[in-house]
């Protein structure tokens, strides 16, 4: 690498000893030639002698070319002491300056940094230096910056920011320079376009941050001046022309992309410079922020925008020692406090006015482009919307007259309340607030990882503008919609539109939507809305169809997110999509070569590590005690999941049975399977035998859970019958593109006969199957089983609700498999017994680990009350904040009518309804620990004949993990009725409280001369917050790279025809 | 391989797939989820016996609680908490109370009986207290003839109001008033009393039942008789909460001076049809005019034994009476026993058993007897070995001719109690019996079935 330094250290060592200051100025090119020449001559038009020009070439690719950089230095500076340097590799503006000052040795009072692609005008060093000489306070001087072409149009008169870091120019776009800002006013700062700056000062600051590489390092310089008590100004009379290479893409840089660099160097600019107080309350409102953008980013489908968010935030975690170490380093000379540079800062929002007008002509113009594409779509529906007349305008109205018969259990009723299909809690935020708090509210309480599922579900109440009631069915519907999108995108390849559409169609009323829905399988209804999408990637991946344009990573993408959104409901999804990528690979390896279907497994083996790993911590408990693979794999509740495969095999998934589906229109299914196979030619053939060896998987995978050769991986049928439906709904797309397509091509003959009396057969049976099952309403929930519908529910839960409403919270009893799911699953197993609040059982309470200390304690008591040995169970209770018992009614409930402290309020045809006037209540202080709460802990119930205990304050529910009561006085125990855990933590006016033995509850001791304020928190660890940040954006990176539609540079790869 | 080739040979093995699937399904037994497991852990043991009182003014009466646990239980009077007792089963321990309450035993199970005296009628009796409250209960003796008072004593237990609706039963059929039906409630914690002769006119033969509109509660007969041809006393029952198809009723005697009746009451639908077998200590009587008896539907009939027996079983003396439902009708059965003897005067009522157990306590029948008698019924086709124990608050004491006492099969036996025996009695067998302890005194006889236990 050739590096050159003239001797002007030597030479300029007499400037010292002059009366004028002396100037170096340091010019940094990288790329610049074009430019180069007209800033150095610029610099040699200033009036001003003594000033030497150090020109460092940071790296410039083509600094050898004819002539050289040296050579143009040498001859635009003729008259003046120059030196000419080039780093070894590109450093930034920052750091060639750095690097090039450590070569040097000078004696100059002040350094003027100039961009090669900037001119300044002559007289304006006199004039800066004139500026920084007026006050010895002032340490950085900048020039007034106008454009490149156009002196009159201002580009910069020094800059703001705001609270972020954001700059700000607080000019016009375009505007004409007529004198009006030729104020010498005090700024934030001023840009490295130009700048000059003292030379002492610089050295106190140790120059420039060389880490930032290009961008905000100017920020940086100026903010750390101005920290150490130095001012920052801009003299108007000094002007500078500055074409802006870098920023107008003019100039090829290796600080690249550009948002990565601005972003990432802000934030450390940020972090090392802003005050404590200020950092800590700016570091979520940043991450806010930051989620934001790449939510928007997703919306605009700019994938690339959140990777560099992304990076920027990844660069600054790994770099966070450093930035610390630095940080300290800076604070350390801090003389200002941060409110004294607050009158140089913007509001937010006067920034973002102007970032909106500025975004505004962008937006503009991008939406001229997708207005163009709107309104060819919205021509091509005219255009169909035309051709629907008559039959196949009649055809759809009854089909919409159908669905709707179908769906009306589900459309036209309350919420469904029905194995997993529970109504939506109270408030629209409230499952996301679920999926955040460190303490979920379900059954005693229990610490919980943030489960995804909450997260996803959350979205919907808040698309229905909280309007809760209504969001169940938007979610069922959505799902459907979702799922036949998913299987018309994985025939999309092979097959006509129409073929499409009956694929599509074919899936949403297939067996999976039927039997879900039918026995309130959500979990299952999610997994089989995400199947056909993780199935289209992994088929892509391993090379069975492979459109033009299509793109491994994306598909990977595809993958992750897809098999993410299943795994979130159902783990064991996880490995099924495992097993049919090694089903569809080695039967891709039969009909071409090995490798690429062996790639394309490992990429599908990718993409479900990251979807695995999206959920992440939760993932990693999976096979805890409790866990959704502890339940299936466990030697006692395994068995009662495998129990309900047995009466499925791969006969009834082959024939269409499985999960559940009317009989006639399972065998269709089976018929326009093996017409797809005969009929079809070339890809679509292959595809269809493809799509077989999935059915046949399921089929194996049924039969031998069935058998009790394996575990169930999965909870229930409908589960495992995810991949043989979206295969039948494929094979009918290919059966219909067949029918449309292939069968022409073929000479007439038998296979003619064949397909049209098989096609005919298959549509009669079809809707022989569908059409009554839609007149009938079949897809109801709980129609599957006898157990108990929703309509008693949402009695009791009416009823529970007001009591609330009146009494404040409770926790209510359900006692009865009948309010248990249909079948048993991960999510929600069968259980004798489930504990509530006053809404009833509702979607927060899904996954539910029933295995801590305090649910066995609870069990003993339940099982006292069952067993006859107690019939005082409302005191027992009542410990529990248990204020209510729904029975449903059949053996056992004499038991609990046996109950001499519980009232009778409500006897149904389907349920018994008790109340415990004996209930703590959820949260409070009081004189003495509970006597029931003593006897529960001892199991000793006549340690209730104590004299009761008296509630002194109750305490306000806030959160599921925080508790609050005002004007709290001691001695007393402040009670938080949840499961125990060491990381309740109670505090009365910011003083710590010790906690005392309360049984299965969390209590505290009041010392008897404290008073104010009791808060009782569970403590969330902030590891547990910066899983949920992480998990989050590698959400947004795999959601904005999966979605996008943008064209990646691996975009050629080869399609398969 | 051309590419048809390997598409064949693709299918070839998705074929041979599902035929070993298919394979698989036939072969397969399916897997059989195993019961769940019981619930780990202590439990928490606390049952109460709720025992009501004839509700009379004059009423002297006492709880007799005995336990056969040997944990060492702590008892509880309510409503009265304060009186709070240690037992360690078997034993038993008499405490005097005023009102219904309840005897709550914590770590052990405690059965009850209050045995009350009345002056005003010269009357004596015993009632069980019942462990469980009920929505039915049945009482298929009664009368509202002169001179008898007729009560049904209604305890609700439960934190909330309890409605109950009373339906009286004659040969002829039930009767209906309309105070009745409609309900008569029973606040939370209290006892209300159902004065029976208020409602109806004079009925000699008055069967009733007690249905709870809403809520539960507990319910007792008491009979305060007085009338001028017949002898005074006090009949006290508690009331039986279920139908049955067969009855035992141990306790009993058809002699001069004895005369024993048996009140059935068909609260269903259907006509029964009962038969009577009459258990002695030598043998089982089937006497024909106790067999085949039509009970039509919602009546209730008394059944005098002397009348129905053959004229040489009329002075048979002791026996137990076994009555069956023989087409699996419900019915619910009693006994009353008219003493007129000159070492005695009085009634006694008691609604049969319908269960056999080896452990029995059996609560005292008056407060002060004359003559204590326990009376095993052995309905089994094997012999029974029985050993009868007295409880005390300190413990049992086994007098040693009660021990080792044989019980032939479809016998009773007769075991006198020496002295005064004022607690509770333990009956122990090898064989399933039914237990009724019978007492007389110069006022009044009395008889209360043994509470089952174990």
């Amino acid at each position: 690498m050739a590096t050159r330094t003239e001797p002007i250290a030597e030479e300029s060592a007499g400037l010292q000893e002059s009366r004028i200051p002396r100037v170096l100025a340091v010019v940094v090119t990288h790329n610049g030639r074009a430019w180069l020449r007209r800033s150095l001559i610029g610099l040699n038009s200033q009036a001003y002698s003594a000033m030497d020009v150090l020109v460092i070439d940071d790296a410039s690719k083509d600094s050898r070319a004819k002539p050289t950089l040296r050579r143009i230095a040498k001859r635009h500076l003729r008259r003046r002491r120059w030196g000419y340097v080039r780093t070894p590799r590109p450093l930034g503006f920052g750091g060639a300056i750095n690097w090039a000052l450590s070569r040097v040795r000078t004696d100059a009072d002040l350094l003027l940094f100039l961009h090669d692609d900037a001119v300044l005008e002559a007289g304006s060093l006199e004039s800066m230096i004139e500026r920084i000489s007026a006050d010895e306070s002032t340490a950085i001087v900048g020039p007034k910056i106008v454009a490149w072409d156009d002196a009159t149009r201002l580009e910069e008169v020094g800059m703001a920011i705001d609270s972020f870091g954001y700059p700000y120019k607080g000019l016009e776009e375009g505007e004409i320079d007529l004198g009006q800002h030729d104020r010498a006013t005090e700024v934030f700062f001023v840009t490295s376009t130009c700048m000059l700056v003292r030379h002492d000062v610089f050295r106190g600051l140790r120059g420039w941050d060389s880490r930032l590489r290009a961008f905000a390092e100017d920020l940086d310089l100026c903010w750390r001046a101005r920290i150490s008590g130095y001012d920052v100004r801009v003299e108007p009379r000094a002007k500078a022309r500055h074409l802006m290479a870098l920023a107008t893409g003019e100039r090829a840089s290796p600080f690249r992309p550009t948002r990565y660099f601005i972003r990432r160097n802000r934030l450390r600019t940020i972090a090392k410079n802003t005050s404590g107080p200020r950092l800590a309350a700016l570091i979520p409102l940043y991450v806010l922020l930051y989620l934001t953008e790449m939510l928007g980013f997703v919306i605009l489908r700019q994938p690339r925008e959140i990777l560099n968010l992304s990076r920027a935030f990844g660069w600054n975690f790994i770099a966070l020692p450093q930035t610390l170490s630095e940080r300290a380093r800076v604070q350390r000379t801090r003389r200002i406090p941060d409110r004294r540079l607050r009158r140089l800062t913007v509001r937010e929002t006067t920034r973002l006015r102007s970032y909106v007008a500025h975004q505004t002509d962008r937006l503009e113009e991008a939406w001229g482009r997708r207005a163009e594409i709107l309104a060819r779509q919205t021509k091509e529906a005219q255009l169909l919307g035309a051709r629907l007349k008559g039959v196949p305008l009649v055809l759809i109205l009854i089909a919409v007259v159908l669905l709707v018969l179908g769906f009306r259990n589900i459309l036209f009723a309350p919420p469904a309340s029905v194995g997993e299909l529970l109504p939506y809690p109270d408030r629209a935020t409230a499952l996301l607030r679920t999926f955040l708090s460190p303490w979920r509210a379900v059954g005693l309480g229990q610490p919980s990882p943030p489960l995804p599922a909450f997260a996803l579900l959350g979205v919907f109440p808040i698309v229905t503008l909280g309007a809760v009631g209504i969001a169940q069915k938007v979610l069922v519907l959505a799902l459907g919609i979702i799922a036949m999108l998913g299987v018309v995108w994985l025939v999309s390849g092979l097959v006509d539109r129409p073929s499409r559409f009956a694929a599509g169609v074919a899936y949403a009323f297939g067996a999976v939507g039927y039997a879900g829905t039918r026995s309130g399988d959500l979990t299952g209804l999610v997994f089989g809305a995400a199947a056909p999408f993780v199935l289209t990637s992994m088929i892509r991946l391993i090379g069975w169809i492979r459109p033009p344009r299509w793109n491994r990573g994306r598909e990977i993408a595809r993958v992750a997110l897809g098999s993410a959104v299943s795994a979130a409901f159902v783990p064991g999804s996880l490995i099924v999509y495992a097993l049919i990528a090694i089903v569809l690979a080695l039967s891709r390896v039969v009909v071409s070569r090995a490798d690429r279907p062996l790639r394309g497994l490992s990429a599908s083996m990718v993409g479900l590590i990251v979807g695995w790993a999206l959920l992440l911590p939760w993932s990693a408990t999976w096979f805890e005690t409790g866990g959704p693979f502890d339940r299936l794999l466990d030697p006692t509740t395994g068995p009662v999941h495998a129990e309900t495969f047995s009466d499925h095999g791969i006969l009834s998934v082959v024939l269409g049975q499985t999960p559940e589906y009317p009989p006639l229109a399972g065998i269709a299914l089976t018929m326009l399977g093996v017409v797809a196979v005969v009929v079809s030619i070339g890809q679509r053939r292959r595809t269809a035998i493809a799509l077989w060896g999935v059915i046949v998987l399921s089929g194996w995978l049924i039969a031998a859970i069935g058998a009790g050769l394996i575990p169930p991986i999965v909870a229930t049928t409908v589960q495992a019958g995810v991949p043989a439906s979206v295969a039948f709904a494929g094979l009918v797309g290919l059966a219909v593109s067949a029918f449309r397509v292939d069968l022409p091509r073929r000479g007439l003959g038998l296979i003619h006969a064949l397909t049209l009396g098989g096609t005919a057969l298959a549509a009669f049976l079809l809707t022989a199957g569908i059409g009554p099952a839609m007149l009938a309403g079949a897809w109801d929930p709980g129609a599957s089983s006898e157990r108990i519908k929703s309509q008693p529910i949402t009695q009791v839960r009416e009823v529970l609700q007001l009591e609330a409403e009146l009494e404040g919270q409770f926790r209510a009893l359900w006692v009865g498999e009948g309010w248990s799911p249909p079948e048993p699953s991960v999510a929600r197993p069968i259980q004798r017994y489930m504990v509530t609040g006053p809404r009833g059982q509702v979607l927060s309470d899904l996954f539910e680990n029933r295995t801590g200390a305090a649910d066995a304690t609870f069990a003993t008591v339940v099982a006292s009350v069952e067993e006859g040995s107690t019939d005082h169970a409302g005191a027992l209770l009542g410990s529990f904040n248990i204020r209510f018992v729904v029975l449903e009614r059949g053996r056992g409930v004499s038991r609990w009518l046996g109950q001499r402290d519980l009232a009778l309020v409500r006897l149904e045809g389907d349920y018994v309804m008790l109340e415990n006037e004996n209930w703590l209540p959820r949260a409070g202080v009081f004189d003495r620990l509970s006597p029931t709460l003593a006897a529960v802990a001892a199991a000793n119930p006549a340690a209730t004949l104590d004299p009761d205990v008296t509630n002194l304050v109750e305490a306000e529910q806030r959160t599921s993990s925080r508790y609050v009561a005002e004007g709290v006085s001691g001695p007393g125990i402040a009670l938080v009725a949840e499961a125990r855990h060491p990381d309740w933590d109670a505090t009365l006016e910011g003083e710590q409280l010790e906690p005392v033995a309360s049984g299965w509850a969390n209590g505290f001791d009041i010392p008897a001369d404290l008073t104010g304020r009791l808060q009782i928190v569970f403590r969330r660890s902030p590891i547990d917050l910066l899983w949920v940040v992480l998990v989050g954006l590698g959400w947004i990176v795999v959601g904005g790279a999966a979605l996008s539609r943008r064209p990646w540079r691996g975009d050629s790869s080869r399609a398969v025809p | 391989m051309t590419e048809s080739t390997r598409e064949r040979v693709l299918i070839v093995i998705v074929a041979a797939a599902l035929i070993g699937g298919v394979l698989l399904d036939l072969s397969a037994s399916g897997v059989d989820a195993p019961e769940p497991e019981a619930i780990a852990g202590e439990r928490f043991f606390e049952r109460a016996a709720f025992c009501g009182r004839p509700m009379a003014d004059d009423a002297t009466s006492q709880v007799t609680v005995g336990t056969v646990s040997p944990e060492k239980a702590q008892l509880a009077i309510e409503p009265e908490p304060d009186r709070l007792f240690s037992l360690r089963g078997p034993a038993a321990r008499t405490i005097p109370t005023e009102g219904a309450a309840q005897a709550v035993g914590y770590r052990a199970l405690v059965s009850a009986a209050v045995t009350a005296q009345l002056s005003a009628v010269q009357g004596s009796g015993a009632a069980r207290c019942s462990l469980f409250a009920s929505t039915k209960w049945y009482f298929p003796e009664g009368s509202s003839a002169l001179g008898f008072d007729e009560r049904l004593i209604l305890y609700n237990p439960f934190p909330d109001e309890a409605v109950a609706r009373v339906t009286l039963f004659t040969p002829g059929g039930e009767i209906t008033k309309a105070q009745l039906t409609e309900g008569v409630p029973v606040p939370a914690g209290e006892t209300r009393v159902v004065k029976v002769n208020d409602f109806v006119p004079p009925e000699k033969v008055l069967g009733a039942s007690v249905d709870m509109g809403r809520g539960r509660a507990v319910a007792w007969r008491a009979s305060l008789i007085d009338p001028k041809e017949q002898p005074a006393g006090l009949q006290f029952t508690l009331g039986a909460s279920a139908t049955a198809e067969t009855w035992y009723l141990p306790a009993g005697s058809v002699e001069d001076g004895v005369d024993e009746r048996i009140s059935l009451l068909n609260p269903s639908n259907q006509e029964a049809i009962v038969s009577l077998s009459l258990v002695t200590s030598e043998e089982t009587l089937q006497p024909p005019r106790l067999v085949d008896i039509r009970l039509p539907a919602r009546t209730s009939t008394r059944l005098t034994l002397a009348d129905l027996v053959g004229r040489r079983q009329r002075n048979i003396g002791g026996v137990g009476v076994i009555v069956t439902s023989t087409n699996s009708v419900g019915i619910v059965a009693e006994r009353t026993l008219w003493y007129d003897i000159s070492a005695v005067t009085g009634t006694s009522s008691e609604v049969g058993g319908v269960v056999t157990r080896e452990l029995w306590l059996v609560p005292p029948a008056l407060l002060k007897p004359v003559t204590d008698t326990i009376v095993v019924l052995n309905p089994g086709l094997k012999r029974a070995r029985v050993n009868i124990s007295l409880l005390g608050p300190r413990g049992p004491k086994r007098p040693a001719r009660l021990q080792d006492i044989v019980v032939g099969p479809s016998r009773r036996r007769r075991l006198a109690l020496e002295g005064t025996v004022a607690g509770m009695v333990m009956v122990e067998s090898n064989q399933p019996v039914a237990v009724e302890r019978s007492a007389t005194s110069n006022r009044d006889a009395a008889a209360v079935l043994g509470i089952p236990s174990g």
